[in-house]
């Protein structure tokens, strides 16, 4: 990795394995994980927390699904990449969540190497002025 | 309705006849009482003797038909015949000698009535009288018996009536049983088809019945119908919420062995001591076989739910095989097993969802490491005019022949004995089976016990339009 730079991830997920997973990952780059476990708590902490890349679960606690979530978070003009994490491999599924304006899916059990691969991707983008949006 | 007899036929026939004759015979006699008078009252004749016939005939027809609504046929007809003969006896006895040359011939005239209002034989009775009067009424008038040429005749006309009157008679006996023939026949068909009606009628109320109960039935079934769809239906979500729940926890299982075994990067750079590697290893593959029957279960529950979609296209087989044979070599790392590719590089494209082909393949290879202890594990293709059939043949233990269909059924495993008991609940081949089915294709085994089992599936193979993905692809995804 030439550009490094830490990132603040924002997670909204209600399963504190996954979250703990996620803080693992982040972890090899340094990267700061923020957790929340609601899409409402998730929408009021977002400007303060103001971070560097979306992991959006779709089912979540609270009466806003991730995807709901997303559409608030880009109607109001926030462009930071925005992942969708589902739990069911369903066709459908992708259309979905990025019609609903996330940047990409992955989907549960969450594969290591591809977050992996996903963290470093952005860390590179955020690093470089020419891409980053 | 009484049976109708030719006499009863032959007797409503005289009836009428009578009827009319006894009309005709009183006008008759009205009209010749009134030109009597007329030739009496003109030309000053002596008509007393005229008006006793006369009068007697009047008598005897007002008489008979007075009678003839309340008595028997017979009584009132022989009434009027003798009445009649007694009027022309009497008119004979009355006349003068000329007249009563031209009286006698009255009688064949009544001969011939009787043989028409009787049977056949009474006219020959009514000729006989004719003669006798004839003959006696002069000799008793003490005239003398005058049995001219005149008289001779009219006694022969009276037999000759006779005969007449009974070839008549016959005639009407003759059309009599015709007729009643034909009316026994009709009614004998309408009574047939009155009771081919009423069969009618009772089929129809037969099947109408049917027809009720065919409707309830068909009801029932859909009742019940409905309730099987709703059962699989609940028995799908079931299994969908099950998958679900157990996935959840299964992620951190699998997550976390895998960022401890690969990415020490994340442990600070602190690799895992070799002992802890071997065993979390352990946990990391079981976790992704669990995993890998949780799927299958989900996979089913969408069977059930008729919602396992397939993503056709046309694609190359060879690249494919290649790449899970690789993953597959895992498999058999522990085993003195070698797994060879024969399959050729120059397949022609088949048309199916590639990600569900490769996990056939990969129940196929799993099955084949299981139950091969040692050999080989063959993968090979074969091409047809409109399929590509690629089969794997291990040098395992073998499947008996009564296990060759039940295998492919959920749940079931040809347990033997020299297989493993740990082998799992055998969902592979089901979903393998459910999978190609739906993409046309088609999975069987051929395989002896100890002589290992060759699976073999089978795929459409794509037409030249299809041969360009991309474009089938969009295709499909449009449709």
């Amino acid at each position: 990795m030439s550009a490094q730079s830490i990132m603040r991830i924002m997670y909204v997920e209600d399963n504190p394995a996954n979250i703990s997973l996620v803080q693992r990952i982040a972890r090899m780059g340094g990267h700061q994980v923020i957790s929340y476990s609601n899409g409402e708590a998730a929408l009021r902490s977002f400007d303060n927390d103001n971070p560097d890349l979306i992991f959006m679960d779709v089912q979540i606690e609270g009466k806003l699904t991730g995807l709901d979530v997303v559409r608030a978070l880009r109607g109001r003009g926030v462009s930071k990449p925005i992942i969708a994490v589902t739990a069911y491999a369903m066709l459908g599924d992708k259309e979905r969540c990025i019609e609903a304006g996330c940047n990409s899916y992955i989907s549960k059990p969450l594969p290591i190497s591809e977050l992996v691969e996903m963290v470093q991707h952005y860390e590179i983008e955020l690093s470089s002025p020419k891409v980053a949006k | 309705m009484s049976d109708y007899t030719r006499e009863q036929f032959a007797d409503e026939v005289r009836v009428n006849r009578l009827n009319s004759l006894i009309r005709w015979t009183l006008i008759g006699c009205l009209f010749a009482l009134f030109m009597l008078l007329n030739i009496g009252l003109i030309f000053r004749y002596e008509i007393v003797s005229a008006l006793i016939p006369i009068g007697i005939m009047l008598g005897i027809t007002l008489t008979a038909n007075s009678l003839k609504n309340d008595s028997p046929y017979n009584t009132t007809a022989g009434f009027f015949v003798v009445g009649a003969f007694v009027a022309i006896a009497a008119g004979l006895w009355v006349s003068s000698a000329e007249a009563a040359l031209i009286v006698p011939f009255i009688l064949p005239v009544l001969v011939f009535i009787v043989g028409t209002l009787f049977p056949p034989t009474q006219a020959f009775v009514a000729a006989f009288l004719a003669a006798a009067i004839i003959m006696l009424v002069p000799v008793l008038r003490q005239t003398g018996l005058v049995l001219g040429w005149m008289n001779a005749s009219a006694i022969l006309l009276s037999f000759v009536a006779a005969g007449i009157a009974a070839l008549v008679t016959a005639d009407l006996y003759q059309i009599a049983e015709w007729a009643t023939f034909n009316y026994a026949r009709e009614r004998r068909v309408a009574g047939e088809l009155f009771e081919n009606r009423a069969e009618l009628e009772r089929s129809l109320a037969r099947t109408r019945a049917l027809g009720d109960r065919l409707q309830e039935t068909n009801l029932a079934l859909d009742g019940a119908r409905a309730a099987a769809e709703e059962a699989k239906h609940f028995r799908g979500q079931f299994l969908a919420n099950m998958s679900h729940e157990l996935r959840t926890p299964l992620n951190a299982i699998i997550g976390f062995s895998e960022t401890m075994l690969k990415f020490p990067a994340m442990y600070d750079g602190i690799k895992l001591p070799q002992t802890y590697e071997v065993d979390l290893n352990q946990i990391y593959t079981s976790g992704q076989e669990l995993l890998k029957l949780i799927n299958d279960i989900l996979d089913l529950s969408k069977v059930d739910a008729g919602k396992l979609d397939v993503r056709i296209s046309a694609f190359d087989l060879p690249p494919l095989i290649a790449h899970v044979t690789r993953t597959a070599n895992g498999l058999v790392s522990q085993k003195p097993v070698k797994i060879i590719n024969e399959v050729p590089d120059d397949l022609p494209h088949v048309i199916a969802d590639d990600s569900r082909v490769r996990q056939v393949l990969f129940n196929l290879y799993s099955n084949a490491a299981k139950f091969t202890e040692e050999g080989t594990i063959t993968v090979r293709a074969k091409v047809f005019p409109e399929t590509v059939e690629v089969s794997m043949t291990d040098t395992g233990s073998g499947i008996p022949p009564q296990f060759h269909e039940l295998i492919f059924e959920e749940f079931k495993q040809a347990e033997t004995e020299g297989r493993d008991p740990r082998s799992g609940a055998g969902l592979g081949l089901a979903i393998s089976r459910q999978l190609l089915r739906l993409m046309d294709g088609e999975i069987w085994v051929e395989s002896e016990p100890g002589k290992g089992s060759t699976f073999t599936f089978r795929l459409p193979r794509a037409s030249v339009f299809e041969m360009v993905p991309a474009m089938s692809e969009r295709m499909l995804e449009n449709s």
